[in-house]
Parts: structure tokens; C-alpha cells; sequence
């Protein structure tokens, strides 16, 4: 068996509504970002063949639907700059033995939000905490993971 | 001093027209109040807050209309001690706003009821909830019988009271469980939870027993049309076991 942690995007290709809505809240609030993108990702745990991973996923409709998503395979185990991954502590919520995709044992969903400033560049990790603390995240039942620090 | 109840219409409300006849069948003078005039509210001596699905959910139930200018009267209002009831959806938005269960700084979410457990399901089922304090801990339960046994429906997919352990900790000690989850001869056990829900809560309260958030629609049975064990006769439109909750509402709202 070929046991592996793998960390799987999956973005709408269509206008994220959600994106635009908390793009609008932030600002409301009174937070500078001027681009919000927002993806689920997922913790996997695979003991399926890797080159056939992001085909086992496209089968499953309950996540996939070809005309709404793009999946992607990250290289890394840890957000991107400027992102934010946010999931709810309480593991009973969410463990699910696979989410039904041939081959995986165990999947942990995490939103993930990445900010942008009004110049293009990566919202700073002081904008990316406000947000988290202001709106993104409910810190009663959700813990939070930046490219630098970790949330609980 | 108004009596006027406020019935908020967020976008993505769907249970308003329920709400606002219960509230007037049973007395209440309410009126709709929609969240392109949320100044209206500060003409209203009480705020109901229906369910549905404002904003879509979106980021998470309840949080970006915790953060709706309606809102802000309704935290200044819960303050001042106005009385707030939110019933499932709105139940969601009143913990995002922090008024239940009231434990740390309004604005600031100390719970949630968030996703069904196991499984994250939505369900969609008859239920009771049972009052699980003293009648008068919370103004709008004050006209209820001890241990007052309602009829709801559940509808949601993220009715589960969910806190860090410390704060549920708070939540029992301080009597915070309005209500639990029980069987519809009052017996309270885990097989009565339909959700998962911490402590069996189906409703909270704040500290000063004024904001009421419940996740069951006692609105849905609140007339015999549905309600399969009928309180008062086979008229269709009479009322149900439901309708006690906003008999007590109203009464709190007249004292």
C-alpha cells in the first residue's frame, strides 16, 4: 500500500459568489483588500495510485461537477502567500471516511481565501488576520493556518 | 412605549410569512421590517429574526448577516434589553453576532450551531424541544409551563451547537440551554438529538435572558394543518403546540 497525504484544490470556474460577497464584507468592515479568491481544499489521505487521483475526484459528483469546478493538485501541505485556511476543530464534524473517492481513506475540507491589495499584491499577514478575526473565521469552532502562523 | 414587533427580512429570508402570522394570531402587532430600511427598526420594541438562508450562507450561515446594518440595531437593542428571538437561520445569526450566548462582547462569536454531525447532513424532521430551565430565566419562555414540551420542525444543515470546551463549560453552568432535544413524551436522551447538537441544546439564551436563538421552526407547527397530534380540535387553523412559544413571546413583549 502506497499511503500518502495529498492537498487537492478544487475552484469554481464560474463567478465565485462567495469571493465577491466577502470581498464586499471585508470592505464594509473597513479591511483594504480589493480581490478576495476563495477555493475548498482538501486534506486527503490516498492509498490509490497518484496518477489517477485528480480522475478519482472528477468522478465523485457530490464534489465534482465538470461545468462548476477545476481541480488542482498543490505541491505543498501549506497555504500560498496571502492565503488563509480555515476548518472547523471538531474532526467528528468533518471525518468522513473518504468522501466516497475510490482510494482515499480520510478527507479534512478547509476553506481557503487569499487576499489581494489594490496595487495587485499580496494582502499583509496584519490584513489577512484581521479578516480572518473580523469574518472568514468563527474562532468558537474554527482554527486557522497562514503561511507563517496558526490560529486556534 | 411600542409594542411593535419587528419581523427582519434579510435576502435569502424564507420563513418571514409563517413567523408573521403566528406572531399575529397570537396577539402580536408585527410587521415585516426589510434590510433596505433598517432605521425602521428603532421603532420596534422587539426583533424576531426568521429562518432561511440570508446572504446565501455564504462564508458561513449567519455571518455576513451578522454583520448587516439591520444588525446593529438589533445588538443595540438586545443590549438595552429589548427582546430578540431568532428562530434557525436567525437563531445562526444571532450567535455570529454574539448576543447568544452572550458571553464575551457583542460582535464576538463565542459558539455556533454549525454542520450537522455525523455527516454534515441537512434534515429535515418532526422534533420537540423541552424547556430546560426555569420558565422566567428567559423573558420569552417566562409564560411557559416548567419543562414545556414544544413541537418544531428541524430544517437545517447546521443546527449543532458547537463551542470550545471551556465555553461549553459556561454555556451549562450559566444556564444558558433553553431548550433540548427530547422525544414527545419528554424524555430527554442522546436518540433525541437529531443533529449532534452539544449538550442536546436546540435553543440558547443570553445571560440576561432577553435574546432567545432557537433552530427548530415551532413556527412550522404552530396551527393544526401541521401538526399530526392536534391540541385543540380537528379545525385546521386552530392552534398547535408551536404556537405556545409565540403566545409567551408576545406576552413578554406586552409586560
Amino acid at each position: 500500500m502506497n499511503r500518502r497525504h495529498e492537498t487537492v484544490e478544487i475552484r469554481l470556474k464560474v463567478p465565485d459568489n462567495a469571493a465577491y460577497t466577502a470581498l464586499v464584507a471585508l470592505q464594509h468592515l473597513g479591511i483594504d483588500v480589493a480581490r478576495v479568491e476563495h477555493a475548498v481544499v482538501w486534506g486527503l489521505t490516498d492509498d490509490g495510485d497518484p496518477a489517477t487521483l485528480v480522475a478519482r475526484i472528477e468522478r465523485n459528483q457530490a464534489l465534482f461537477n465538470p461545468n462548476l469546478h477545476a481541480v488542482s493538485i498543490r505541491s505543498q501541505s501549506r497555504p500560498e502567500t496571502a492565503e488563509i485556511w480555515i476548518w472547523e476543530v471538531d474532526r467528528d464534524a468533518w471525518r468522513l471516511p473518504g468522501r466516497g473517492i475510490e482510494g482515499v481513506t480520510s478527507a479534512k475540507p478547509m476553506a481557503s481565501w487569499r487576499l489581494f491589495q489594490r496595487d495587485g499584491r499580496p494582502a499583509s499577514e496584519e490584513t489577512l488576520r484581521r479578516a480572518c478575526n473580523e469574518l472568514l473565521r468563527n474562532a468558537a469552532v474554527e482554527d486557522a493556518l497562514f503561511r507563517s502562523s496558526y490560529l486556534t | 412605549m411600542s409594542r411593535r414587533i419587528a419581523v427582519l427580512l434579510f435576502p435569502g429570508t424564507n420563513s418571514e410569512e409563517e413567523t408573521l402570522r403566528v406572531l399575529r394570531d397570537c396577539g402580536g402587532d408585527a410587521d415585516f421590517v426589510h434590510w433596505t430600511d433598517a432605521k425602521a427598526l428603532l421603532e420596534y420594541a422587539a426583533y424576531v429574526l426568521p429562518g432561511g438562508f440570508a446572504h446565501e450562507d455564504r462564508i458561513r450561515a449567519g455571518a455576513i448577516a451578522a454583520h448587516d446594518a439591520m444588525m446593529e440595531t438589533v445588538i443595540a437593542g438586545a443590549v438595552e434589553g429589548k427582546l430578540v428571538l431568532g428562530i434557525c437561520n436567525g437563531a445562526q445569526i444571532l450567535l455570529e453576532a454574539g448576543l447568544v450566548p452572550g458571553t464575551n462582547v457583542a460582535g464576538r462569536a463565542t459558539a455556533a450551531f454549525t454542520h450537522n454531525a455525523p455527516g454534515r447532513h441537512f434534515i429535515c424532521r418532526h422534533v420537540y424541544v423541552k424547556l430546560a430551565v426555569e420558565p422566567s430565566r428567559c423573558a420569552i419562555t417566562a409564560s411557559l409551563p416548567e419543562g414545556a414540551l414544544i413541537p418544531a420542525w428541524a430544517a437545517h444543515g447546521d443546527g449543532r451547537l458547537a463551542a470550545r470546551d471551556e465555553e461549553l463549560e459556561v454555556i451549562e453552568s450559566g444556564e444558558h440551554v433553553a431548550f433540548v432535544y427530547a422525544h414527545a413524551d419528554g424524555a430527554v436522551d442522546d436518540a433525541a438529538i437529531p443533529n449532534g447538537s452539544a449538550l442536546g441544546c436546540a435553543a440558547l439564551t443570553n445571560r440576561e435572558g432577553n435574546v432567545l436563538a432557537i433552530m427548530p421552526h415551532a413556527e412550522r407547527d404552530a396551527w393544526n394543518l401541521n401538526h399530526l397530534a392536534r391540541r385543540a380540535g380537528s379545525d385546521v387553523l386552530a392552534p398547535s403546540g408551536g404556537s405556545a412559544l409565540f403566545e409567551s413571546f408576545v406576552t413578554a413583549v406586552h409586560s
